[in-house]
């Protein structure tokens, strides 16, 4: 197997995010509630001028020092949901212009997929769909950690709001969450509406299939072509297209019909195991980890598109036998396939 | 709202001056002990009694408003610091027992700081009723600042459940109707999103504030959270709070609300739900009610 993957991509200590995007918005949202500027930017390693500057880049570790501040100053459970309705289509250049375009909801989302990394850089967004509905999922691209369940709700908001303000229309969302339902419940109620479900096996979003198609109002066919362009040079300027771990994730997913290990996938990645180890668990996660999330994430997506059974999805896994596929299941979802795929 | 400065300087250095006049005074007439004479404990808790009278005061001044109370409280802690303060001072400086008024500076000062102490104690507590009067629709049976919503001056989503199982039981024991309304504001996400969230903030504010003027002195709010109040009636039924909730309704719908920095006028409306209070518990019934209230707007945005 020859070497890959040929740029590594991001990671959560590479300066490459634009600070007067996402952060800014951030920051101003935070200021906005009485807090000093010095408390917030404490520990970020960052000045307020540096919001200003065009040349700037900052780490997402930064940006999520910056969130770990804002969460535990302005003390509002809301702040998460406050902050993604003002996420998008935001004010990030071309893309942005594109966003505000689009003729129907599957553009947008292929817009938000393709530039993920200006418009949602800590979360990767993917979807998939099947005859019924369509899934929009997000994986964590940084290793978020503590910070990640305010990420989920303001990136989820932040889709959703821009979705029913572009469109005029309000869709009917599902949400699932993967982690336990937060003691602040009534904000989910109030900013998602009720069909909100808790640990299940992803964080996403579904739609019937009707509504993905459906023409927008404010379409401009002729303006996006040219924004789009726009947006492939300002995607061409980025550090990288993709983060690290959307590459293993990437890189793993293709792979997943056939047996993969540690040294495998790193002499792929051109690296040495031993710091293919530390580059993950800087992201607080490891090779296991990661190779378990993307055989859940394909496990459910064989079931709910391809329809196949459990003995077929074992098949397609590389499992031998069953019964070291429903250990193996158990251990990524905490359930038996037989329940899941019921 | 911005925070007052730290230290009211003014008592502080007014302080300053008089201990430095005592010890002046002290200095001139005792003599200063040997390290060896000193006791040691004594300097440890007077002076520990001595930084925390300062930060009663410091805090007291932070945290209130200037006014008649603020200062009969604040003098009375200053004499308290004071005479703490010499008792300190003479832990170094010997004050010949000959003299009369050898400890008069320690305790001259303390009969008269607990007097001004008292009479401030008496006011705060007739402005604390004066509040609470005030407070009345916000808050029921028992106060906590730990619930109270960070935005708008009233209860949030906890102090409300509390609230409501106080209020479920009592109900239940009396034998009296418990309603419960629900009231949304329309299109929140677009005043956010054209005007900002300051803007937002702001009109949360004043709404919270327009409902509060509707209400009878029997009923409570709370903000249970983004743009949702629940609104909890005691001994109501049926009719009377459908009645109540279209008089909010109403109420909103006229409220001309103008933008603070281009003085546009925004037009805001509102859905309502309500609720019996029926068998269930408190998490069931605010379920219920917000199932109620995104079925109501589901609807109006299918008829619009």
């Amino acid at each position: 197997m020859a070497k890959l993957v040929k740029t590594l991509g991001y990671e959560t200590d590479t300066p490459c995010l634009v600070p007067h995007y996402q952060p800014a918005v951030l920051v101003e949202l935070t200021l906005s509630r009485d807090v000093s500027d010095y408390h917030l930017l404490k520990g970020t390693r960052l000045k307020l001028d540096d919001f200003e500057s065009a040349d700037k880049r900052i780490s997402p570790d930064q940006y999520l020092s910056l969130i770990r501040n804002c969460q535990k100053l302005t003390e509002a459970d809301d702040i998460s949901f406050l902050y993604g309705q003002r996420l998008l289509p935001g004010f990030y250049g071309a893309v942005s212009q594109a966003l505000q375009q689009v003729t129907n909801l599957r553009q947008a989302i292929d817009i938000l997929c393709d530039y993920h990394v200006i418009l949602s850089p800590l979360y990767t967004p993917r979807y998939y769909e099947n005859g019924e509905e369509l899934f929009l999922y997000w994986t964590d691209s940084t290793g978020s950690h503590e910070q990640h369940a305010f990420i989920i709700e303001s990136t989820m908001s932040a889709f959703v709001s821009m979705v029913s303000w572009l469109s005029g229309e309000k869709m009917p969302w599902q949400y699932e969450f993967s982690y336990d339902e937060p003691e602040y419940i009534e904000q989910y109620w109030v900013n998602f509406g009720q069909n909100i479900s808790f640990k299940q096996q992803m964080n996403r979003l579904r739609l019937p299939k009707q509504f993905p198609d459906k023409p927008w109002p404010n379409a401009f066919k002729l303006g996006i072509h040219g924004a789009l362009k726009e947006s492939d040079k300002q995607l061409a300027e980025e550090y990288s297209q993709y983060s690290f771990l959307d590459q293993l994730y990437e890189y793993i997913q293709l792979h997943i019909n056939e047996p993969l290990n540690l040294d495998k996938v790193s002499f792929a990645f051109g690296v040495s195991p031993a710091s293919m180890k530390r580059k993950l668990k800087k992201h607080h996660t490891s090779f296991q980890q990661q190779l378990d999330l993307v055989r859940k994430h394909t496990a459910i997506y064989l079931y709910e598109v391809q329809q196949m059974n459990s003995q077929q999805i074992a098949e397609y896994l590389c499992f031998n036998d069953m019964n070291n596929f429903r250990r193996a299941f158990k251990r990524w979802t905490g359930i038996s396939p037989y329940h899941l795929f019921a | 709202m911005k925070k007052r400065p730290f230290l009211n300087t003014s008592y502080f250095s007014g302080l300053l001056l008089t201990v430095i006049t005592g010890f002046t005074i002290m200095r001139s007439w005792g003599e200063v002990k040997s390290i060896s004479a000193i006791n040691w404990l004594d300097v440890m808790s007077e002076g520990g009694m001595v930084l925390l009278a300062c930060f009663w005061l410091a805090l007291l001044l932070r945290s209130r408003p200037a006014g008649r109370v603020t200062q009969l409280l604040a003098l009375g802690l200053c004499g308290i610091v004071f005479s703490w303060s010499m008792d300190f001072l003479d832990e170094f400086i010997h004050m010949p027992s000959t003299l009369i008024w050898h400890n008069w500076l320690e305790s001259m000062p303390i009969p008269f700081a607990l007097i001004l102490l008292s009479i401030g104690i008496y006011h705060w507590h007739q402005e604390e009723i004066a509040i609470s009067a005030q407070m009345v629709k916000r808050e029921r049976y028992f106060r906590e600042h730990r619930l109270f919503d960070k935005l708008i001056p009233i209860g949030g989503a906890a102090y409300l459940k509390k609230q409501l199982k106080l209020s479920l039981s009592e109900s239940k024991k009396q034998q009296q109707p418990l309603a419960l309304i629900a009231i949304d504001l329309d299109d929140f996400n677009v005043i956010n999103r054209l005007y900002g969230v300051e803007e937002g903030d702001h009109i949360l504010q004043l709404v919270s504030q327009l409902l509060l003027l509707n209400l009878r002195d029997e009923d409570l709010i709370c903000r249970l959270a983004g743009d949702r109040f629940i609104i909890l009636l005691h001994n109501t039924n049926e009719t009377e709070a459908k009645q109540l909730s279209l008089d909010l309704q109403n109420a909103v719908a006229s409220f001309a609300y103008r933008t603070k920095t281009h003085h546009q006028r925004v037009y805001l409306s509102a859905t309502s739900a309500i609720t019996m209070a029926k068998t269930d518990d408190s998490d069931s019934l605010i379920k219920r009610l917000n199932l109620q209230l995104s079925q109501l707007k589901q609807r109006s945005l299918a008829a619009s």
